[in-house]
């Protein structure tokens, strides 16, 4: 019996988690607390500061001093963090933010479940910036997206975003025990030459100098050279925008769930709304409706496998807790004919409403 | 590294202020390479936006670690860097308006964890790289591009605000005396907890209080910046409060306490209380 935030906080630290930093809010304290009570000893760092503007540039110097590090926070305080996100995402800082999704803008609804934050997660700075997403959908994924989340930021050395949501966060379930044998984790390459290395030379990932090891650099938010002085030359902006949009080839993995792949139609829930859309595709398949299903966590970038497939589909269905349908509006940027079932109470979907929604949305297809 | 890179396009104007302050800091990290046995890649400056931050491109000579952040925030970065690796020697770098304006928040947060770094603040009453607004140090009256009019919020007193948020090492130093402020930056390096070095830096270009600080003998100008007599007491907050509060600028030590334990110290500490525990330990606490 665990519940989604404990199982986030294991699986970072079971990933190597070394450094968090973060500052009271709901739904996203627990993870805080658990930090505070079991993040200690040697080469370990956990600390509450004085804010989410502190948390988020701690953890850039953190993880620029080569901890892996991690902060968990929800909407108010995510909003703080966009300035800092640029920031990792310019200077190339491996850093994970747990974003455990509540209702609406502003202060919204602290206590309640909602799935509207992935457009800001996934553009959540100024100038051009589209940084990787995982959203997990149940509690073992809280354990294991961690870990990929983790994994991720070491292997592309930049900001990674691991989306929950309120319904995961505090809900608690028997779930099979996880065998710590079997995960892999990742470091970041470090850098084991000498002093006047160019950190970012070149048009990808590069090997990272870590503070006390020889190979100093400049880690620099305003767009830099190769060895992180600022410039404004064309070319070097070119060459770096390239160079960190190109680090996330990296990411791209075909981990992805799938059923009844043949139909044309099929179902694509993200995130908390995995377990009632799965049900309801249950449902509908034993009515005799011919429908697919796929579901990945994996948000950004989308495993391409996936995406391939669901391109050829008649209709996507993405059933969201959102008023814009976000995911359903990030697919037909990419190509994909996707609609959403959407809904903004508060709560998680009926698995009664998904079946109707989607029963009707197939007919009017049909005709 | 700007003499030997011809990208880097950023120029301080003639006779800036933040010249004396990179000499000062040079001179600093240079002794502390020759009186600990750490390398030069054992140090980090951390360095805030404007006219200031641009110290950490400018250095010659061995080159440290450097994070040219966002606008306010090397405080907390520097909290990062040094709460990661404390063997680590941590220099923040910052302007009025960096450190005092939009990253005034940071200031006692960090002093009040007595964080082990060192902060030079580059004080020129301005805000020079966007071309002459008015900042927290700005006099009251002072006519700038954004107080056409004069500016009509008192003017921010950075010593007494340092003193105030318990900072455990206070210093006062001027850029047109770079040998003695790189022994002010060296004690401040060297002090174990939160040091502040607070510079008076003119601005040639929209601020130029070079001449008030120095005085002009010849046309009967008496120089603002006093040394700070040798009696003293820098271990009393209410003697640093004085003098501080005493017309002119004083420079040297103002306010030194070694007896805080420091931030770094202070988390091993914490240790003893707690069981240390990984991943396994951790799953064990549930039932699956």
């Amino acid at each position: 019996m665990i519940k989604g935030n404990d199982a986030i906080s294991i699986g970072a630290i079971a990933a190597g988690l070394n450094f968090y930093i973060g500052y009271p809010i709901s739904p996203a304290t627990t993870i805080l607390l658990f930090m505070e009570r079991n993040l200690i000893g040697e080469n370990k760092f956990v600390y509450q500061v004085a804010s989410e503007i502190e948390a988020i540039t701690g953890l850039i110097g953190g993880g620029f001093a080569g901890k892996k590090a991690m902060t968990a926070t929800a909407g108010p305080g995510f909003s703080l963090m966009s300035e800092g996100i640029g920031l990792a995402w310019m200077s190339e800082v491996p850093l994970v933010i747990v974003d455990v999704q509540r209702g609406g803008p502003a202060t919204g609804l602290p206590t309640k479940t909602e799935q509207s934050d992935l457009m800001s997660c996934m553009f959540p700075a100024h100038g051009d910036v589209k940084v990787p997403i995982i959203a997990v959908g149940t509690i073992e994924e809280c354990f294991y997206g961690a870990i990929k989340a983790l994994n991720w930021a070491e292997r592309y050395q930049g900001p990674v975003i691991l989306m929950t949501e309120m319904s995961l966060a505090e809900r608690v379930q028997n779930i099979k025990k996880p065998d710590l044998s079997k995960i892999s984790v990742e470091s970041r390459e470090t850098y084991a030459g000498n002093n006047g290395y160019k950190r970012y030379a070149g048009d990808g990932m590069s090997p990272m100098p870590i503070p006390g090891q020889p190979g100093a650099y400049i880690a620099n938010g305003s767009e830099h050279d190769d060895v992180g002085d600022t410039t404004h030359l064309a070319s070097r902006h070119i060459q770096m925008t390239e160079r960190r949009f190109n680090k996330i080839e990296l990411l791209k993995e075909n981990e992805f769930e799938s059923q009844n792949t043949n139909s044309s139609i099929c179902i694509v829930p993200w995130g908390g709304s995995k377990g009632p859309a799965l049900e309801a595709f249950n449902q509908l398949k034993e009515s005799g409706v011919d429908i697919g299903f796929y579901y990945t966590m994996l948000l950004n970038p989308l495993p391409p496998k996936m995406l391939e497939d669901l391109k050829s589909k008649e209709l996507v269905i993405v059933p969201e807790l959102n008023f814009q349908g976000q995911f359903s509006s990030i697919l037909r940027s990419e190509g994909v004919n996707a609609v959403s079932i959407t809904q903004y109470t508060g709560l998680p979907f009926k698995v009664s409403y998904l079946v109707s929604e989607i029963q009707k949305l197939c007919n009017t297809k049909v005709k | 590294m700007s003499k030997k890179n011809p990208e880097y396009d950023f120029k301080w104007c003639p006779g800036c202020g933040d010249f004396g302050v990179r000499r000062a800091i040079e001179w600093a990290l240079i002794e502390r390479l020759e009186n600990s046995a750490k390398p030069i890649e054992n140090n980090v400056v951390v360095a805030g936006i404007g006219c200031s931050g641009n110290l950490v491109h400018l250095l010659e000579g061995q080159q440290p670690y450097g994070i040219h952040g966002v606008h306010g925030r090397s405080l907390p970065i520097a909290f990062g860097v040094k709460m990661a690796n404390p063997d680590l020697n941590v220099v923040v770098v910052a302007g009025d308006g960096d450190f005092l304006s939009i990253g005034g928040e940071h200031i006692g947060p960090q002093a009040a964890r007595n964080l082990n770094i060192c902060a030079v603040v580059m004080d020129n009453g301005v805000y020079g790289l966007t071309k002459g607004q008015s900042s927290p140090t700005s006099k009251v009256g002072a006519i700038t591009s954004s107080t056409p009019f004069g500016k009509i919020e008192a003017q921010a007193d950075p010593l007494e605000l340092y003193l105030t948020h318990g900072a455990t090492f206070i210093a006062s130093g001027f850029s047109g005396q770079p040998r003695e402020l790189a022994q002010l930056i060296t004690r401040g390096m060297n002090h174990p907890g939160f040091a502040m070095v607070h510079v008076q830096s003119p601005c040639t270009t929209y601020n130029d209080f070079f001449t008030e600080m120095k005085g002009d003998a010849k046309n009967g100008i008496a120089p603002l910046i006093k040394p700070i007599s040798e009696d003293h007491d820098t271990t009393s907050k209410e003697s640093a409060y004085n003098l501080i509060r005493q017309p002119g600028v004083p420079i040297g030590v103002i306010y030194e306490d070694s007896s805080v334990a420091t931030l770094d110290q202070k988390v091993v500490d914490i240790r003893s209380k707690a069981r240390l525990k990984g991943a396994e330990d951790l799953l064990a606490e549930f039932s699956f």
